[in-house]
């Protein structure tokens, strides 16, 4: 899972920075410049099969945020952009390959104000990193 | 010999309607069961009678961490949690009407997500499609 993680952000390091932003885990930091995404781990079940071999199938949601819930759609659609149908390699011989789950859906409880006073809009995005 | 077709039919989306919404009600109780953590933290003392006693710490002591199950302060939105079953489709919805659930679904800019459906869906797939294969869950463990 960490490498995963670890893969995940060196793409976006090297793919999506300056477009998109920086990318945080879980929580983005205080006073973080739009625009800017972040990723939350929401499931990553472990199956058992045929000799207890383990395979996850970590399910990812990205919530990339700008000022204008247009700017922010641009964002996600980005993400999409990047990140649909595309495999990860990890140490290991690992293999992830992506499946995106849903259409971007806005983020509840929008819109908010940023520390400028702006009106900041968040769109999400899941995807599911089917393990080879 | 006569054509029995549209019974069959019938038959079968009766039977697998009947599947669709015992699955609904699974995954329903199964998110309900996941958000019933109690936010306050549980210990016990013993009394001076040799009486085991439960204290309840504040509320709030022991919050859900970001990408866990919500924990439970009244049961206010585990109790929320509903199924609709539409025949005509034969689909089951499943979700709860309380604003707060969608905030701890998604995560908002100021909290990260707690997802209690898409968690438990992901749990629960394997144990929702034997319910609508063989009518219920099988329990048993390949290479065990």
């Amino acid at each position: 899972m960490t490498g995963l993680l670890t893969a995940i952000n060196t793409y976006w390091d090297a793919n999506l920075v300056n477009t998109v932003g920086q990318l945080y885990q879980t929580i983005q930091k205080p006073g973080a410049t739009m625009p800017y995404a972040v990723f939350t781990v929401i499931a990553a079940p472990a199956t058992s099969r045929y000799g207890g071999v383990a395979f996850a199938a970590p399910q990812i949601q990205f919530t990339a945020r700008d000022v204008g819930s247009a700017a922010a759609l641009a964002k996600c659609e980005l993400i999409i952009a990047a990140l649909d149908e595309r495999a990860f390699s990890i140490s290991g011989k690992q293999n992830f390959f992506t499946r995106r789950l849903h259409d971007p859906i806005p983020e509840p409880a929008d819109p908010t104000e940023d520390e400028q006073g702006r009106d900041t809009f968040g769109w999400i995005v899941t995807y599911e990193f089917a393990n080879t | 010999m006569n054509w029995r077709g549209e019974e069959y039919i019938a038959q079968l989306e009766r039977t697998y309607g009947q599947r669709v919404q015992s699955a609904g009600y699974h995954f329903v109780s199964r998110v309900r069961e996941n958000v019933s953590i109690p936010s306050r933290t549980v210990s016990f003392t013993t009394t001076r009678t040799g009486t085991r006693k439960k204290v309840l710490g504040p509320r709030g002591s022991s919050r859900s961490k970001p990408g866990e199950f919500s924990h439970k302060d009244y049961g206010t939105m585990g109790a929320s949690f509903a199924q609709e079953f539409d025949q005509a489709t034969l689909t089951s919805r499943c979700g709860s009407p309380m604003a707060i659930a969608k905030y701890q679904e998604l995560g908002t800019k100021n909290m990260a997500a707690r997802p209690n459906l898409r968690k438990t869906l992901a749990e629960e797939r394997q144990n929702i499609a034997d319910i609508i294969k063989f009518g219920g869950t099988t329990d048993i463990q390949v290479g065990e």
